[in-house]
């Protein structure tokens, strides 16, 4: 019994299904039927025009509207228009980009009247009123910043219609709306659907084989675009050779051309120049090679007690101040945090009387990061074995300058790196993507300081000041150097280190929106 | 001068309506056969005269227009303009803007076809 109610139940939903999709394809054919072969001349108009009835009916204008794909087809619903990229078909997969016409911030539009002839017409833009506004010094920095908005005059083709293209461009923006309005000469005047404007990214994941971890999911990241209608469009993983570390500029070129010969081989190159690469690697630490640390007064000879040394010193950057600092050690294969050590007695000579001290007799000790036993900033110095004496030791070592947690390579070249690992601890799937939305933040124009083809500079844009570039301290005072003290508060995605957050502040929100991206990047 | 009597600017345009009618026949026929199979040649015309009538009222008067409002009633029912069921068709008919009844006439069509793309 249940079964022949559910039974019939279905067949009920199919019939409705069918039914509706028969009668949707009847009126989609028969409308094309209707338009080409019923005119518009009255049903009960003489059949003949009398002489005597009148003069023909004033032209008007029937239709304006955007194309979506040929000539003869018109769009049925707001449109999604890429506004960064070129016309191309190279850019149209049917779905996110539906066809050429979707392309380009110069969207075609036709106009048609009710019968041949040149019929003269004006037609204009009609932003939204949520349009993103652009000041006139941006204007004036970027023409792109710009929509067409005069209303501009034309004529139909002897055939009434009329395809206008090239001459009504949008600005660069996202999330801006447009209709067209077009008037005739007689008073009559019609409207387009609307397009939405967008930004197409491709973006090419470059992975390091043998990560220990490694981002699971862009959708934070996309999501993040996707606020600001950038489409953040993945194309299929690549995979290079490890390399256990990034940091000086001849690992950065061995990465890069590793990954570049990836990227070659990859369907990337034909979406350029609208790719970014994400390089997933391994730790991206900086060294800070031998660095001379003293303790004098000390006491050495058989039963005197370890030495601690603290590792302590200046950064390399401008800015930075005097912190504690991790050993290099556990970073690259074979490679120590030990450079030489020696012990010189009050009174001796140096170079003479110096007592070199064994690799051996100095340990790494993990001190101020309590659960990472990997982060040392303290060295035990085993004295027993010198002869009794009062002096200096002098240990030269290397140590972690800084571990990055991601790059963007600047100079308008299309490559970021996100290093996966940090301090010797594997960063998670979120963290990863936080990264990603700064650094691709950094690609697109982020943060925006009112040069060049950005928008204006942002509220609480700082450049530099304990950090390399152009960053974003929104949440925290301005302070000389943010290298340093509690970055408590920070809410920012483009803060200049990492935060916990993966969204862009109230201010850099508008100025996202607003770049443009239409020039893209060159190959890495 | 020449003129013309009112008589015969009235069979004039009677003529007009027939061979609107036949045209109309053959195109029912092709686009809903389903339904056309089931009308007598008399159930036809009565059918376009209704549908001519009825969209009179909202300035549906052109060929086009009409052939497409009865497209409509084929659709939705003869009483679809003012169906409690098709809101979509009351709200366009009701809208006493500046539009041309071409303009009204493909917002009616447009809004017609999504209501059946909801269904599948």
């Amino acid at each position: 019994m249940l079964f022949g109610v559910i039974a019939a139940i279905a067949v009920i939903v199919v019939a409705v299904v069918v039914v509706a999709k028969v009668l949707y394809d009847s009126l989609a054919e028969s409308k094309k039927d209707a338009c080409e072969n019923f005119s518009d001349k009255p049903v009960d108009e003489p059949v003949e025009p009398c002489p005597l009835a009148g003069k023909d009916e004033d032209p008007f204008i029937v239709v304006v509207e955007y194309l979506d794909g040929t000539d003869d087809l018109e769009l049925g619903s707001t449109g999604k228009q890429f506004v960064n990229v070129t016309r191309d078909a190279k850019w149209v997969d049917g779905s996110t980009v539906k066809n050429i016409d979707r392309t380009s911030h110069k969207p075609r539009f036709k106009v048609r009247f009710n019968k041949p002839g040149c019929h003269p017409f004006k037609v204009k833009f009609v932003p939204d009123g949520s349009n993103n506004a652009y000041t006139g010094t941006e204007i004036g920095r970027n023409e792109k910043f710009d929509y067409q908005k005069d209303e501009k005059s034309y004529s139909t083709d002897g055939d009434g219609t009329k395809v206008v293209e090239n001459d009504f461009f949008v600005a660069a923006a996202g999330k801006d709306k447009y209709k067209l309005e077009a008037k005739d000469d007689y008073g009559h005047t019609v409207s387009s659907k609307e397009i939405e404007t967008h930004r197409l990214i491709y973006c090419q994941e470059i992975k390091m084989k043998d990560l220990s971890t490694i981002a699971t999911s862009l959708s934070t990241l996309k999501s993040e675009y996707a606020k600001h209608n950038i489409t953040l469009h993945a194309l299929s993983n690549l995979e290079i050779d490890h390399l256990p570390n990034i940091g000086s500029d001849s690992e950065y070129t061995a990465l890069k051309n590793s990954a570049r010969t990836a990227y070659n081989g990859s369907t990337a190159p034909s979406k350029e120049p609208y790719v970014i690469a994400v390089l997933y690697t391994d730790h991206l630490a900086v060294k800070n090679s031998n660095k001379q640390l003293s303790k004098s007064a000390v006491q050495v000879g058989p039963g005197k007690p370890v030495v601690r040394i603290p590792i302590r010193g200046v950064g390399l950057r401008a800015g930075d101040g005097m912190d504690d600092r991790a050993l290099w050690q556990d970073i690259i294969p074979d490679e120590s945090w030990f450079v030489s050590a020696k012990f010189l007695k009050n009174g001796g000579v140096a170079g003479t009387d110096d007592i070199v001290i064994a690799e051996a007799k100095c340990s790494a000790v993990s001190g101020s990061w309590a659960g990472n036993n990997k982060y040392c900033d303290l060295v035990d110095i085993d004295v027993t074995g010198l002869p009794v004496h009062t002096g200096t030791i002098t240990l030269v070592v290397n140590w972690v300058d800084r571990m990055r947690a991601g790059l963007a390579s600047g100079s308008g070249s299309n490559s970021v790196t996100i290093c996966t690992r940090a301090w010797w601890q594997n960063k998670n799937t979120a963290s990863q993507n936080e990264v990603m939305v700064h650094e691709i933040g950094h690609m697109v124009g982020m943060v925006a300081d009112g040069t060049g083809n950005k928008p204006d500079k942002t509220a609480k844009q700082y450049t530099d000041r304990g950090h390399v570039g152009s960053h974003c301290h929104s949440g925290l005072a301005l302070r000389a150097s943010f290298s340093s003290g509690s970055n408590s508060g920070s809410d920012c995605v483009m803060f200049g280190s990492t935060n916990g957050k993966s969204a862009f502040c109230s201010d850099c929100e508008p100025a996202v929106k607003k770049v443009d991206v239409s020039s893209g990047w060159s190959r890495f | 001068m020449i003129v013309i009597r009112k008589d015969q600017q009235e069979q004039l345009a009677a003529l007009g309506r027939i061979q609107f009618f036949d045209k109309l026949e053959i195109h029912i026929e092709k686009f809903f056969p389903d339904h056309a199979i089931n009308l007598d040649k008399e159930q036809r015309i009565a059918l376009f005269e209704y549908g001519l009538e009825r969209g009179k009222k909202y300035d549906f008067i052109s060929e086009r227009n009409v052939c497409l409002f009865i497209d409509l009633m084929l659709a939705f029912g003869l009483e679809f303009d003012i169906s409690p069921d098709h809101g979509w068709a009351k709200k366009i008919l009701a809208d006493s803007g500046q539009n041309h009844p071409n303009v009204k006439m493909d917002a009616l069509h447009e809004a017609g076809m999504n209501s059946l793309k909801q269904q599948f």
